[in-house]
């Protein structure tokens, strides 16, 4: 049977209209006081916990949960207006980036009460910050074949294995360690868990992955029976699978998947000018016409996260389409502007094109490779 | 009017069963269509009532063209009344009955001159939809003092040459010298108004173009699932599933696009870029979807005993009329241009705008359409039927 594709009418009122406009006027104070300076892949790359916290004391993260945990109890529309703002603005979100995206929701929904009291506010306040251990040098786009496991050890586990691209695991506090707690049977998700793991624990040692830029955002992490206490698991052992795999409409669906690379779409359109020819014309226009129309999707899908459905397909089908937008905008910037694109640049055009360049082939990559998520797509509308 | 999906059960229920192949059934069908759209008054929904029209919105009139588009119904219900009805309201004038049809060029190429006490007028136009099957052609038309005008002229007054786009929807020739007007079938309208009349049609052929590419859509995940190459249904294979997704993906574009661009027209509010927009993003979507719906079905959906080839034929006639993609793609981008570098933001997310935030006046006030709520209900759904009476 084909489905169909659940994309809401966003419905937008002005309350959001004046949360943009507050977030617009925090963003104009921090640039003039500069605080911080646009960069592309900002979500990424700009780890910077004072920002965060500064973000924090607005109630800027974590927004969408309940205020005893330390939101605001907002709604998903409401966070991916702050979300868009940030990150068209390029500021440094890093820090709190995947914390405040999947780690947070997931601590709420499977958590522990102690779990939930512990973090959640620390997150809130943007002074706690988490990394995700979910990749491994063999398990990339094919994660349920992760090794890295969790035996019983005294009243908690021991923790041995091996995880790769674990973003800012050298500055944050703690990471959570998707693992096995039991062998994998005949179903492949079975006995996978969640297991939430200090950063500076013992056994658990952190070694720089150097990315084609020179950047290092990207870590190892070598866990030699690390233990964790038996609370610090997340939801009942085993079901580590579908909490996972369950908060995959947060993760895919957000702004960060289009506009990684939007302050240098701003900055291609100041050097251009207001004259433009008819090729410029139709460079621009086309690419607005894309993300207008992202916009609009990735808006339905919060639409519909706040109206308690998760369309995990609808998800997928904004980041494969969102990605590839994102991905051509260098190519866009240099049919239109010469350039040498040159990290760290005071040209502003230079520096802008290199990072969103250098930073572009991961856009299709992470968070769900582009072949993956076709598949997720392909076999929703009933290709099986 | 009544609520959106009963008003696409409705019309869903009508548009069904469409034959193909036999030149005579799928005319008789199509007449039968039009007749079934005017009696139930679907062919002059958006046209306010004390003009003579259904009442409803631009919303519900834009859902019935989508659909036509999906069912490859050949009506001029987009001409009838998002156009000609649309233009007849606004400059006062009556509305006839039956099939009706425009040519509002904002530069007219048709002249007004007045002979004594009556007026006449000359000129000529091409690649006019429907004006062999309609009743009258409504036209621009400028005077000797510059003045612009629309015209409500009888086809049966017209010389008429009879053309059609790549569809088989006629496409035909218009021309008249010195062909009297009557007083009551003429009147004065701002240059806005044919402004206006632009942005419709291209907003008409973005819907139309919609269905069609949902119906594209619908064909090759059937035939997908149901096609069995190497021991195995095509959609089983990663390139295929590839293809079928970005297709999917390029149909759910073009139909935000569109939904976002109905809802400017409702408030009033932005509605060249949205139009601009939408007509840019899902005339990129045709092409592309048209491309990977005939791969996947191989050579099979080159044929035309094979239903595939109408709507990519729709596809391929609907991006190039009232403006390409190219060209409302240079109208945006000129709009982003001049918002600067700390202005394309701002412009970007002023779309779509909360439905209470003040208005701001645009010049094209026509916009303002009766019984239009933006902020309720939801988008039209891209509804992909399990079933499909071809059976090629």
């Amino acid at each position: 049977m084909v489905r169909l594709l659940n994309f809401p009418r966003p419905e937008l009122d002005e309350r959001h209209l004046q949360l943009r406009t507050a977030v617009r006027e925090f963003l104009d104070s921090e640039l003039s006081a500069g605080t911080f300076q646009p960069t592309c892949d900002s979500w990424l790359s700009g780890h910077d916990p004072v920002f965060s916290k500064k973000l924090g004391q607005q109630g800027w993260i974590g927004m969408t949960w309940p205020r005893e945990y330390g939101g605001q109890g907002a709604s998903q529309v409401d966070r991916y207006i702050l979300t868009e703002e940030l990150l068209a603005a390029g500021a440094p979100v890093a820090a709190h980036w995947v914390s405040d995206r999947q780690i947070g929701p997931g601590l709420l929904r499977h958590g522990s009460e102690a779990i939930k009291r512990r973090f959640l506010p620390a997150i809130a306040s943007g002074e706690c910050y988490f990394s995700a251990g979910m990749s491994e040098p063999d398990s990339g786009s094919d994660l349920a074949s992760i090794r890295t496991k969790a035996v019983p050890s005294g009243d908690g586990w021991a923790i041995t294995g091996q995880k790769v691209w674990t973003s800012h695991a050298h500055h944050n506090h703690y990471i959570i360690i998707l693992c096995r707690t039991s062998p994998r049977g005949e179903d492949l998700h079975e006995g996978i868990s969640q297991i939430i793991v200090p950063l500076d624990a013992p056994g658990l040692t952190v070694r720089p992955i150097r990315m084609l830029s020179g950047e290092h955002h990207f870590n190892e992490v070598i866990l030699d029976e690390v233990y964790a206490p038996a609370e610090m698991i997340l939801g009942a052992p085993g079901s580590g699978w579908s909490q996972v795999t369950g908060e995959l409409a947060f993760e895919r669906s957000g702004p960060e998947r289009f506009l990684a690379a939007f302050p240098l779409v701003a900055e291609v359109v100041r050097r251009v000018g207001p004259d433009v020819d008819d090729r410029t014309a139709e460079i621009l226009g086309r690419l607005a016409s894309d993300l207008m129309a992202l916009r609009r999707l990735s808006m339905a899908v919060a639409t519909a996260l706040d109206a308690g459905t998760a369309p995990p397909v609808e998800a997928a089908m904004v980041k494969d389409i969102g990605s590839r937008v994102d991905q051509q905008i260098p190519e866009l910037a240099r049919r239109l502007l010469p350039t040498a694109g040159e990290l760290g640049s005071d040209d502003t055009y230079a520096r802008l094109y290199a990072e969103a360049l250098t930073a572009s082939p991961g856009f299709t990559l992470r968070g769900g490779a582009v072949e993956i998520l076709r598949g997720i797509v392909a076999r929703g509308m009933g290709m099986r | 009017m009544t609520d959106e999906s009963s008003l696409i059960s409705l019309v869903t229920a009508l548009l069904a069963s469409r034959p193909l192949g036999n030149e005579l059934e799928v005319s008789e069908w199509h007449a039968n269509v039009w007749r079934q759209l005017e009696d139930t008054g679907l062919s002059l929904v958006g046209v306010p009532e004390e003009a003579g029209g259904q009442g409803g919105s631009i919303a519900e009139i834009t859902t019935v063209v989508r659909l036509t588009g999906r069912h490859f119904a050949r009506v001029p219900v987009a001409e009838t009344a998002i156009l000609a009805g649309w233009v007849l309201a606004e400059a006062g004038l009556s509305i006839p009955s039956g099939q009706l049809t425009v040519s509002l060029a904002g530069d007219p190429t048709f002249s007004l001159i007045g002979l004594g006490a009556e007026r006449v007028i000359s000129g000529s136009a091409s690649r006019v939809p429907y004006a062999t099957t309609a009743a009258r052609v409504v036209v621009s038309a400028r005077d000797e003092f510059g003045d612009l005008w629309v015209a409500s002229l009888p086809a049966a007054d017209l010389e008429l040459t009879p053309g059609q786009n790549l569809a088989g929807e006629p496409r035909d020739g218009v021309s008249c010298v010195y062909l009297p007007v009557q007083h009551q079938d003429l009147a004065r309208v701002p240059s806005h108004v044919l402004e206006t009349a632009h942005l419709r049609g291209a907003l008409a052929r973005g819907a139309a173009m919609v269905g069609a590419a949902e119906r594209a859509l619908d064909l090759t995940l059937r035939y997908a699932r149901e096609r069995v190459q190497f021991g195995r249904p095509l959609g089983k294979f990663q390139a295929i599933q590839g293809l079928v997704a970005e297709q999917s993906g390029e149909v759910a574009a073009a139909a935000a696009a569109l939904d976002t661009a109905v809802e400017a027209m409702l408030t009033g509010r932005d509605v060249e870029i949205s139009v601009a927009a939408a007509k840019t993003r899902i005339g990129s979507a045709a092409s592309r979807a048209s491309a990977i719906a005939h791969q996947v079905h191989g050579a099979l959906g080159m044929t035309d005993e094979h239903p595939l080839h109408l709507a990519t034929l729709s596809m391929w006639s609907w991006r190039d009329e009232y403006g390409r993609d190219s060209e409302w793609a240079i109208t945006l981008g000129r709009s982003v241009a001049e918002a600067g570098g700390a202005g394309v933001w701002p412009l970007l997310t002023s779309v779509p705008a909360p439905p209470d935030t003040p208005i701001e006046e645009i010049g094209e006030g026509d916009d303002k359409q009766p019984g239009g709520s933006p902020g309720s209900g939801s988008a039209t759904p891209t509804q992909l039927s399990q079933e499909d009476e071809y059976q090629p």
